[in-house]
């Protein structure tokens, strides 16, 4: 049985393949973690989780030994996404450590990417962030720093991951409970998506594939998904009706503002002296009102990241590289998915219908 | 002059009763006199800041240094034995939470708090803010009528400064969120409403410590729902359902409690302080919890302190959820 280190396992993603590699019973896990509270949701199951700062070589090197292979799945700032690849590099030799399977992503093709974009494709100057350029930044180091410690590098690049956990599932959920949620009006609203269970089915085959060696691969889901196919679902099941989602253009979804009105109109704080019993009302120091009164309509918030996201009108197919390369055909429909990604919200303390 | 000795120099330490002690210490009402944790550089950390502290190797070596008051902040595994030696030797008691991780050991230390002459209490920080007091108030005054349903959600990402991944091991106890922040939970809904007529629970683990949970507890006519999760935030609220009315209290979130009826909120209370609580903020609770023990050394009232007896019965209601635990239905698995 192979022993993977999960690099970042009380992360999303980490923390399913922690799930997943565990359940599944073929892999050997060792969580490891930069700090021991980031162990709570491993420490779930009977393993021995590991603590390194990704950026301690030494320590690093420690809690890969005795490990084939190591998925690396660190969430952090673009400093801790660069910093940690020459470090894990080096780590990897010393633990002898075979491949590493690094998860990148599809932003560092731009939030919205040129049509025809396959995995070669040159790397956009335009439409890039600060996290899109610190994983541009992660995957060349991690080529030359791999080839230079004689490890295999693979690395996957998902676009959006959504799933239990995920900020595109729980976090799209609060925004409709919000009023925050949109679709735009007038764009595409193409979304390059892959459901969790499905990266981590392609992350098991990288771990193996000889063929992988080297490459960058795209991860999507099997359908063809446009932002509705995220959103929509998540909405009825909580119980807003479709057309109550905002439909704002790219121009009006940038320009929201950053806070928004409180909803409540609350009467006068005196009322609630007289739901007090007799003799409390004097061991209270105050009652006030918990927000002034307001008269204008709510103003949603709309998050600046999704609108951009929402703009795009590329599906990045690739060229076929994952499935010929790993044989990836994603596990889990999407239509399965969104059952389970809803099943989570409602253990998660959602609404769900 | 009340001598203090702490047992466990971990994060509830260094980050709560390091202040508390210092508050005390300074206003010349006790004083440190040493500590002990397996971890030597963090006992002498904390020794540093108190100019008559030593860190000491053994439980012996503390209870020898004469002092009026043995803090027990270490692991929970560790607890019976160290609050039962200190008890037998008559040394006042604060135990942190939880006090025990059996009902045999927490009638151990039940029977040790009965035999000694100085007060025992177990630390429970919560009966010393200021919400949970006036929420008692005001369900024994009935200011929502007959008091329906109670619904209750703690959660977010755990992100306690915990030393090590040992903190986890299912044999060292109290590191499932039921241990953790449900000890708190079940202590208040005691506090409240009194014992509960039935307990239905169910968690996560999967052969670990749970990181979610959910406790179904009926206390006559009111029913309670507790959901604790380490993964995910969601609002944390504290909502109360009575025959004329609701009032939430967004713990960690607020200082107020919201009150209101058919669904319109009316108005925030902002609880009184009355010296003996505190509003918001744990590391005034945690003072005014250390000041009340102090008090209790004294003869004083020390009001709010968690008896033995008390204590017992949170970890019998403790071992009653995990008696009938289930686990916990997730198809996404």
């Amino acid at each position: 049985m192979t022993r993977i280190a999960i690099l970042g396992a009380g992360g999303f993603v980490g923390n399913r393949a922690v799930e997943m590699f565990h359940l599944g019973g073929r892999r050997q896990v060792v969580p490891v973690v930069h700090r021991a509270a980031a162990l709570a949701l491993a420490s779930r199951f009977e393993l021995e989780g590991r603590v390194a700062n990704a950026l301690d070589e030494v320590a690093m090197a420690r809690a890969l030994s005795g490990c084939d292979a190591v998925v690396a799945a660190v969430a952090g700032p673009p400093a801790t996404i660069v910093g940690m690849i020459a470090p894990l590099a080096k780590a990897a030799e010393r633990a002898e450590v075979r491949r590493i399977v690094y998860l990148s992503s599809q932003m560092v093709h731009g939030y919205a990417p040129e049509p025809g974009t396959v995995e070669g494709s040159p790397f956009p100057r335009a439409r890039q962030t600060a996290y899109s350029r610190a994983k541009i930044a992660a995957e060349r180091t991690l080529r030359v720093a791999s080839a230079a410690a004689g490890i295999e590098c693979v690395i996957l690049r998902p676009g959006i991951v959504y799933g239990p956990r995920s900020r595109w599932t729980g976090g799209i959920a609060d925004d409709l409970l919000a009023g925050d949620a949109f679709l735009l009006s007038g764009a595409a609203g193409v979304c390059n998506a892959v459901y969790v269970d499905n990266l981590v089915g392609a992350i098991d085959l990288a771990i193996d594939h000889p063929e992988a060696a080297g490459a960058a691969l795209f991860v999507n889901d099997a359908e063809a998904l446009n932002w509705a196919d995220l959103v929509e679902p998540i909405a009825a099941a909580l119980g807003i009706e479709r057309d109550a989602i905002a439909r704002p253009t790219l121009a009006e979804a940038l320009a929201s503002g950053p806070s928004w009105t409180q909803r409540k109109v609350i009467p006068p704080a005196k009322r609630a002296f007289r739901l007090l019993p007799r003799g409390l009302a004097h061991s209270l120091r105050k009652v006030r009102p918990s927000a002034p009164a307001q008269a204008d309509p709510p103003q949603p918030h709309f998050s600046h990241e999704m609108a951009l996201l929402q703009s795009s009108s590329v599906r990045l197919l690739g060229n076929g590289q994952a499935e010929r390369l790993l044989g990836y055909r994603p596990a889990v429909a999407h239509r399965d998915a969104m059952r389970r990604s809803l099943a989570w919200l409602r253990f998660a303390g959602y609404p769900v219908a | 002059m009340i001598r203090i000795a702490i047992s466990g120099c971990g994060a509830v330490t260094q980050l709560y009763y390091r202040p508390a002690l210092q508050a005390l210490c300074d206003g010349g009402e006790a004083m440190l006199a040493g500590a002990l944790d397996p971890d030597r550089t963090a006992a002498k950390r904390l020794c540093d800041a108190f100019p008559d502290a030593r860190p000491v190797g053994s439980l012996d070596n503390l209870l020898a240094l004469d002092i009026d008051l043995l803090v027990v902040a270490s692991p929970p595994a560790r607890h019976a034995e160290q609050a039962c030696a200190a008890a037998a030797a008559g040394i006042a008691v604060l135990c942190e939470k939880p006090m025990a991780l059996t009902v045999a050991d927490a009638e151990r230390m039940v029977a040790a708090a009965k035999s000694s002459s100085a007060p025992f209490a177990v630390a429970m920080v919560r009966r010393f803010l200021s919400q949970p007091r006036t929420i008692r108030e005001m369900i024994a005054g009935e200011a929502l009528g007959k008091l329906q349903r109670i619904d209750i959600f703690e959660g977010g990402r755990f992100d306690w400064p915990i030393a090590s991944p040992a903190y986890f091991d299912p044999k060292r106890g109290g590191g499932g969120v039921l241990e953790d922040v449900g000890v708190h939970v079940l202590d208040l809904l005691r506090w409240w409403l009194g014992e509960p007529d039935t307990v239905r629970f169910a968690d996560d683990a999967l052969g670990g410590v749970a990181a979610n949970c959910a406790i179904h507890l009926g206390f006559g006519p009111t029913e309670v729902a507790v959901r604790l999760s380490r993964d995910w935030y969601r609002p944390n609220a504290y909502r109360f359902t009575g025959e004329r009315g609701w009032l939430e209290w967004a713990i960690h979130e607020r200082d107020e409690l919201e009150q209101g009826s058919a669904g319109e909120t009316v108005g925030a209370i902002v609880p009184e302080r009355d010296g003996q609580c505190a509003a918001g903020g744990y590391e005034q609770a945690i003072a005014a919890q250390l000041r009340a023990m102090t008090d209790a050394i004294r003869g004083k009232a020390g009001g709010g302190l968690v008896s033995a007896e008390d204590g017992l019965q949170t970890i019998r209601l403790l071992d009653q959820c995990r008696q009938s635990r289930v686990p916990m239905a997730m198809e996404w698995l």
